[in-house]
């Protein structure tokens, strides 16, 4: 019996411990608020490229619909983990605004299966999230 | 007749197990931070297979040994349970990510409730695998996968750098900080990692022996072996061609399933978005039910009990129960809300550090003469072999590490 239990069990331990190891809060320097940034420059790309193809009719509402949660989902479990974070005290500001361009970001995600069919408020959108990905270039560059 | 749809077995096995969902999304990432610079790894991933994927099909059509019965001769008992225990593991936290990604497809298809999916795509699985003959599963599942060939045609109708693309199949080192010479190396072992898994070695030995070969059939198993090798590896190659055209100028690192299925329809338009989740989905799904047997196919050759496909209840009820309860298990995963592209990463770097333990046993038969008769391998192929197994062992000791110090591939 314990010749079949250990690897078992050992298996589940270590993949437990690097599965816990992404998600505890972590402390975050100056290499890991820049990949922070990268990430949110990420998603508010993802946003225009998402929110192009609407505009050009290659997404079906359907998937739109679902695109547009997963995204949010995802961006929300960002911020969560931001949140939880212990930045150090040169980044701290740049993560706080990091936080607040993501929670904007959300905002529009979220009224984009609304708008699928009005191309003013689709194109209204895609300014915004232009504006939100400037000033996370900025937070990069400062960062 | 049966050799055009033999190779139903390894477009099935290919799509199911090269192209699930862990390597499409791990794929389009590599392309979105690299570029065409790590192409080398899918090339060297796809020369590895191809032998190792013939040599566990004549094993199994000559010695009538399938994979795990094979694990179990070569490395005796108390090692042999620990690969199963591993491999099994490694299956179920598979098959529950591939549930959770059907039912994410499905529900981008349709808009339906996504929990009301996965728990209706797991009982239709299930009823494929109780009802249907080994024969159709194979050919609906490799037919079926075939319209994930949109990738490959949006990739081209992207007009792809073809000489940047050739120059990054010749393996390089790339002038980078630390940082990014860890994040390339991370992704190498993981694309030829994804290219390797298990899982699609014992389900295509498996599926040689369910669909009765004989040694008339050897050049059939080559042929078969070759083609769906090779047709996961354009496949793997349009899902980087995609991920270095429509996210790396884009400054994007696709970390969802749906953002990946919108690059496979990038040029064109919603019919396009739909084959390529219809594609996406015969992948996942396909690569559901392989793992689900997969895990079925270890128990049973391992411990020498019945099973297969064309077995009843009755006379193979541990094969049943196995791939039943990967199935329930894998559910329960998935709905317990676990990130399934979280799982598959992990999956995939701890299936690597597994490796060496299933292709070591498979080059030891292929080459032992007393096993294998005249149907031996040659010298020069065992030496090709031995030199892939060196390569396959050298990603499987760097694969752990890798996963911890990129914090598991971040950019």
């Amino acid at each position: 019996m314990g010749t079949t239990q250990w690897p078992s069990m050992a298996s589940i331990v270590l993949f437990s411990a690097l599965v816990s190891a992404g998600c505890s809060d972590k402390a975050i320097g100056h290499d890991e608020a820049r990949s922070e940034v990268r990430m949110a420059l990420s998603f508010t790309a993802e946003s225009q490229l998402f929110i192009d193809m609407i505009l050009r009719d290659h997404i079906t509402a359907e998937f739109a619909e679902g695109h547009a949660r997963y995204l949010e989902e995802e961006i929300k479990e960002t911020e969560k983990q931001l949140r939880g974070a212990s930045p150090d005290p040169f980044v701290e500001m740049a993560l706080r605004d990091c936080t607040i361009q993501l929670g904007l970001l959300r905002g529009e995600l979220l009224n984009i299966p609304r708008e699928i069919h009005s191309q003013r408020a689709l194109f209204e959108a895609r300014k915004r999230v232009t504006e939100i990905r400037t000033r996370l270039a900025n937070l990069n560059t400062a960062s | 007749m049966k050799k055009p749809f033999s190779v139903t077995l390894g477009i099935m096995t290919a799509i199911g197990g090269f192209v699930d969902l862990g390597q499409i999304v791990f794929t389009m990432q590599s392309g979105a931070m690299f570029g065409y610079k790590l192409a080398w790894a899918i090339i060297i991933g796809t020369l590895v297979m191809i032998p190792y994927m013939e040599m566990c099909g004549r094993i199994a059509v000559v010695a009538d040994e399938p994979v795990f019965a094979v694990v179990r001769t070569c490395l005796g008992f108390p090692l042999g349970v620990v690969v199963l225990t591993a491999s099994n593991l490694l299956n179920v936290i598979t098959c529950a990510a591939e549930l959770a990604g059907s039912a994410i497809i499905l529900h981008l298809l349709t808009g339906w409730p996504e929990r009301l999916l996965l728990i209706g795509v797991t009982f239709i699985f299930i009823l494929i695998l109780a009802f249907i003959r080994f024969k159709w599963i194979e050919r609906t599942f490799g037919l079926f996968g075939l319209t994930m060939l949109v990738f490959a045609v949006s990739a081209v109708a992207l007009h792809p750098k073809w000489s940047q693309l050739a120059r990054g199949m010749v393996p390089a080192i790339p002038k980078a900080d630390t940082r990014h010479l860890l994040l390339y190396a991370y992704f190498s072992v993981g694309l030829f990692s994804a290219l390797l898994t298990e899982y699609q070695v014992h389900f295509y030995s498996s599926g040689a022996i369910e669909e009765h070969w004989t040694p008339k059939d050897l050049g059939t198993n080559f042929f078969v072996a070759s083609v769906g090798s090779i047709l996961g590896a354009v496949l793997t190659l349009a899902l980087l061609v995609l991920g270095a055209m429509v996210f790396l100028p884009r400054g994007i690192f696709p970390d969802i399933v749906s953002t990946t299925v919108l690059a496979g329809a990038f040029p064109f338009g919603q019919n396009a978005l739909l084959i390529a989740l219809l594609g996406t989905l015969a992948c996942v799904s396909g690569a559901s039910i392989e793992t689900a047997l997969s895990s079925a196919y270890n128990i049973c050759q391992f411990y020498k009990l019945p099973w297969g496909q064309d077995e009843s209840f009755k006379s193979a009820p541990v094969y049943t129960m196995t791939w039943l309860g990967t199935f329930v298990i894998g559910l329960l995963l998935a709905m317990s809300g676990l990130n399934p592209l979280q799982l598959i990463d992990i999956s995939i770097i701890f299936g690597m550090a597994a490796m060496p333990w299933t292709y070591y046993p498979i080059l030891r038969i292929a080459a032992d003469k007393r096993v294998m008769g005249d149907r031996v391998n040659s010298r020069l192929y065992t030496i090709i072999g031995a030199v892939f197994l060196v390569l396959i062992t050298v990603a499987a000791l760097a694969a752990i590490p890798l996963l911890i110090v990129t914090h598991g591939g971040q950019p």
